[in-house]
């Protein structure tokens, strides 16, 4: 008994050990966020005990462009992740449902989209762009995360289609429904959770995205990832301010992963977990 | 049931015009310009067909295949870590002890953030003035030492924030699948006499395989690509010191703007992506 009460108590420390080296990075780049410069550099460090000054967050929103970063990383992520979603949802559904020749292949290809490395799409989307003047629209950037999005809604869907017995749809077409109806009236109400999920993810990926964005995208159409880089050149070492845009970028995301991660969790494993 | 073509077309079109415009397409247009000697600010120069010059003065380039076996020596170091490391977590985590649900919110929360505020995160903790690392190390009298500053140690540091960052997807995905490890053969091993080593190698890593591959899988394709981490870290320096072969690409079309000479590298990266994740899915079809 007292051998089995001491591998709980390690067991414990290490548990413990884990979650304050993850929570270590994320409260050092908060707290220093509303720290002011002096307190910043202090040593000994000064944990919680500083005075707490929002002036970070005035100075990166008054006097950069941050607020109009945080506009543009809003409408390509809701821009992108919906019509993601209106385009992958039916191929999902088709790749669920359908009896199709090469069904394998197409989801194998589908998936092996995400291998390409950025820039490979990101040269000649910049020359073309440059040539037809879309170069820092709204609309450029949206059309490439929505390829960074696609493979993953229909491959996170079909998982989630996969999981409704193919009957409920028999049932549906029994009752005159044509197969679009099926999907919009039957399967995605069934499917909701699983939907908001893959929603959801979609925004983070492309909330986070960085590559695309700084190449191309410049002044008006910067998203937030994009812009900290920017403050690394521009600022120096001004971190204050560094730590207030990164807990911009990164606040809203990990509020959305406390409300839902149980329906997260399937498409950050790639379908592994049954959320 | 009835499966017209007009709704297989309708369904799936979308998606694969999409797909085609935004992966063959640009492949067809690198390997096209790969071909010429295009430099976007020599406009004179686009349609200077030099055949496979680009490609050989690549691989024939100390600097490209520098920034290559960086690329491999990360791909590896963190694949080979963040597996390890991943299963041990979810092995910790499965215990159920005071701590493992928030365990698992916490490690989640890494692997969403983005990778640029990531690695803007790790680089204020190494930073050696005020660092919480060196901090730490100063305490028990070592401190004060530039990691990333350092050619020796930048890569070692910034591997340790990547793992950091993805060692949850490998912990994700092997947490989900422990609880297929058949108890009874647990037990009945104990009662055999097995060890728990015997017993975690021989029953649970066996059954574990599958999920193990995939991470495998997912980690090697996401490390090759690496990039952001890194330009947030330390923007390939000092140096070249920590310049993979994306952020060489990058600099290539971008800060020099020889365009054709980084689609050459971008379509070598194209093929060995390929090979390996090729190779990686025969095992895994083989053992799966």
């Amino acid at each position: 008994m007292k051998k089995k009460t001491i591998r709980r108590i390690i067991f414990f420390v290490l548990v413990w050990a884990v979650i304050i080296i993850y929570v270590m990075p994320l409260f050092w780049i908060v707290t220093t966020s509303f720290k002011t410069d002096a307190d910043a550099y202090a040593l000994p460090i000064k944990w919680l005990n500083f005075d707490w000054t929002t002036i970070n967050y005035i100075n990166v929103f008054g006097k950069s462009a941050l607020i109009k970063n945080f506009w543009n990383s809003v409408i390509v992520a809701l821009a992108s992740s919906v019509i993601g979603l209106c385009i992958g949802v039916p191929a999902a559904y088709a790749l669920s449902r359908f009896s199709m020749t090469h069904k394998n292949g197409l989801s194998t290809w589908i998936l092996s989209t995400r291998m390409a490395p950025p820039i490979l799409c990101a040269i000649p989307y910049y020359i073309l762009s440059k040539s037809l003047g879309i170069y820092d629209t709204h609309f450029l950037l949206t059309v490439m995360h929505i390829l960074l999005i696609l493979s993953w809604v229909v491959w996170m869907m079909q998982s989630f289609f996969d999981d409704v017995p193919i009957e409920v749809d028999e049932s549906g077409m029994l009752d005159g429904c044509s197969r679009f109806q099926c999907m919009i009236r039957i399967m995605m109400p069934i499917s909701r959770s699983g939907l908001t999920a893959t929603f959801i993810y979609s925004i983070i990926l492309s909330w986070n995205e960085y590559f695309f964005a700084m190449v191309l995208t410049s002044v008006k159409s910067q998203t937030l990832p994009a812009s900290i880089t920017s403050f690394l050149s521009v600022y120096g070492l001004m971190w204050g301010q560094m730590c207030a845009a990164s807990t911009v970028i990164m606040l809203p995301i990990l509020i959305f992963v406390f409300l839902m991660q149980n329906h997260l969790v399937r498409g950050l494993s790639m379908g592994a977990v049954k959320g | 049931m009835k499966n017209s073509k007009k709704d297989k077309v309708l369904f799936m079109a979308p998606t694969i015009i999409v797909l085609l415009a935004t992966t063959v397409f640009p492949l067809a247009y690198s390997l096209v310009i790969s071909l010429f000697d295009w430099n976007l600010v020599k406009p004179d120069t686009k349609w200077k067909f030099v055949g496979l010059k680009n490609y050989i003065e690549t691989l024939k380039n100390p600097g490209y295949l520098a920034s290559l076996r960086i690329t491999f020596i990360y791909v590896i170091a963190a694949v080979v870590l963040e597996v390890v490391l991943g299963i041990l977590l979810a092995l910790l985590a499965y215990q159920q002890v005071l701590g493992s649900r928030i365990l698992r919110t916490v490690v989640i929360s890494a692997m969403v953030i983005s990778p640029v505020v990531v690695g803007t995160a790790w680089r204020l903790m190494y930073n050696p003035g005020y660092g919480l690392i060196n901090y730490f190390l100063d305490r028990i009298g070592i401190g004060g030492y530039g990691f990333l500053a350092d050619a020796k140690t930048v890569i070692p540091a910034i591997l340790l924030a990547d793992i950091w960052e993805w060692t949850p997807l490998v912990f994700l995905i092997v947490l989900s699948s422990l609880p297929n490890v058949s108890v009874d053969a647990l037990e009945a091993a104990g009662i055999d006499g097995a060890n728990a080593f015997q017993r975690f190698f021989y029953i649970t890593l066996p059954s574990l395989k599958p999920s193990i591959l995939l991470a495998v899988l997912m980690r090697t394709m996401d490390a090759f690509k690496q990039y952001d981490l890194i330009y947030a870290m330390t923007q390939g320096g000092p140096g070249v010191a920590s310049q993979n072969v994306n952020i060489l690409m990058y600099n290539t079309a971008f800060q020099y703007f020889n365009v054709s000479k980084a689609s050459a590298m971008a379509v070598i990266s194209v093929i060995l992506i390929n090979m390996i994740s090729s190779i990686l899915l025969k095992v895994t079809r083989r053992e799966g």
